[in-house]
């Protein structure tokens, strides 16, 4: 390789951050010897600090990449369903006896459905009806009741997965952050579970409407973003300091204390309410 | 302790989801913007990498070096989103011809460029690389990409794209001069980005 070859890739690590020390002490000796290499280093240094300042890729964002598990997931279950459909199907065809029992099983259907044609055609024909009268439109009185119902139900719904969500920050917090390794199955289960709650919890939230659920709704809010974190957690070098730290953002939001209030001020379903004998008055 | 990558493999042929999930959330990035950089935009770049993970996992039993499964996954991601390139380019220039076709979502355009005084926000930048990009020879275009989307060392690019690191720095080095042809207009004199320390 030419000497300018050699400082060409030379410069090309230097600037990516990918020389080594040995590799750097050869580029500044070589640039030191030719000013106009180390013009253009200068030049592709700016270039490369210009291209990699501006945002040429941008971020999917967080919901994105909380779903790359689940989809490569349910696409590898697919897949396992369709290789036993492909196995078992390989074994139908290899019974040597198929083309033989197709045509014993089409032959028994042929009866079958004669017998059942003829026995439907002893059986006495029911009149015709007359037709239906027809419907006029009126206004319906319970409108009313069923929003409040409706809400009803979004509160009861809200209740469970602020039940289910206490359940899993609670096991989040009894993880140790040294050692999640030695429950992995569960802590993973811990994570999907908080990523499941994320998804409900923001449809939920977007549905409680009335300002006297404003403060269920701050707490959705803020166990969303917890629980997003969570789901969103990755095994790499930070992760006990990742574990340690959303266990204090808990304790500092006092999240659990929060949700058993509510439970508090919601003791009952409120869906099993039944409908009033009368029409509300409107 | 973090498992690596081969214990991590090792599990994963058991068909141990845990194992499967760690490798996932290990390197859906960098599988995410290898795409991204070769198909240029974001529901491609999604396809590929979804599709990429479930080719390497499950043909896991076809890996023989279980510590290589990153260079195996984006040499697969690499060969995916060529292909769905490929297919594309077809779909827009049917006698294959890549003159003047766009596949990248740019944030720029072709005014830009011709009119490199008008602005020097990043958003512009970004639009007159990605524009410029496309205009590269493929092996200068992929190298570039998988350098400044995927951000892969060069090492990295040199396996995906079954090529030598030699040849991936030459790559680069081009296209970087012509980046530095459209973008010198625009540079604003005195910016103190131009550095003349080596490291």
């Amino acid at each position: 390789m030419s000497e300018f070859l050699e400082i060409r890739d030379l410069m090309i690590s230097a600037i990516y951050g990918e020389a080594d020390e040995e590799e750097l002490r050869r580029l500044e000796a070589g640039l030191a010897r030719d000013e106009s290499l180390a013009e253009e280093y200068r030049q592709l240094r700016a270039t490369v600090a210009e291209v990699e300042g501006a945002d040429l890729a941008g971020d999917p964002g967080k919901k994105f990449w909380l779903g790359v598990w689940p989809r490569v997931r349910r696409g590898l279950e697919a897949e396992g369903r369709a290789e036993q459909r492909r196995i078992l199907s390989g074994r139908l065809t290899a019974f040597p006896w198929r083309p033989a029992l197709q045509f014993v099983f089409v032959a028994i259907m042929l009866v079958v459905g004669i017998f059942i044609g003829r026995f439907l055609g002893e059986q006495d024909v029911e009149p015709a009806q007359p037709p239906a009268p027809s419907v006029t439109a009126v206004s319906f009185p319970y409108e009313d009741e069923i929003e409040a119902r409706e809400q009803d139900f979004i509160v009861d719904a809200t209740l469970a997965s602020l039940e289910r969500s206490e359940s899993v920050l609670q096991e989040f917090l009894d993880v140790d952050p040294g050692r999640w390794g030695d429950r992995e199955e569960a802590f993973f289960s811990n994570l999907e579970s908080s990523h499941n709650l994320f998804d409900e919890l923001a449809e939920l939230r977007g549905s409680l409407r009335g300002g006297r659920y404003g403060f269920v709704s701050t707490l959705l809010d803020e166990l969303e973003i917890i629980l997003g974190d969570i789901a969103g957690i990755e095994v790499d070098d930070d992760l006990a300091f990742e574990i340690e730290r959303l266990q204090e953002d808990i304790a500092d939001r006092r999240l659990l204390v929060r949700i058993r209030e509510i439970e508090t001020a919601f003791p009952e379903s409120r869906s099993v309410r039944t409908l009033p004998l009368r029409p509300v008055n409107r | 302790m973090v498992p690596t990558d081969a214990e991590l493999v090792s599990r994963a042929r058991g068909n141990e989801m845990g194992a499967f999930r760690q490798l996932v959330d290990r390197y859906k990035r960098r599988a995410y913007y290898t795409a991204l950089g070769i198909v240029g935009n974001h529901h491609d770049a999604e396809d590929v990498m979804q599709e990429s993970f479930l080719q390497a996992l499950r043909s896991l039993d076809r890996l023989r070096n279980p510590g290589g499964f990153c260079a195996w996954l984006l040499r697969i991601a690499y060969n995916r989103s060529i292909d769905l390139r490929r297919r594309r380019l077809r779909e827009v220039s049917p006698d294959g011809r890549e003159d003047g076709v766009e596949l990248f979502d740019t944030i720029g355009s072709e005014s830009a460029e011709n009119n490199p005084e008008r602005s020097m926000r990043s958003g512009e930048i970004a639009g007159l690389v990605m524009s410029t990009m496309e205009k590269l020879p493929e092996s200068q275009r992929v190298a570039f990409a998988l350098k400044h989307i995927g951000q892969l060392s060069i090492k990295e690019i040199a396996a995906a794209t079954g090529s030598t690191e030699s040849t991936t720095k030459t790559n680069i080095y081009r296209a970087v001069q012509r980046m530095r042809k459209v973008l010198s207009p625009l540079r604003i004199q005195g910016s103190g980005v131009a550095d003349e320390r080596v490291s």
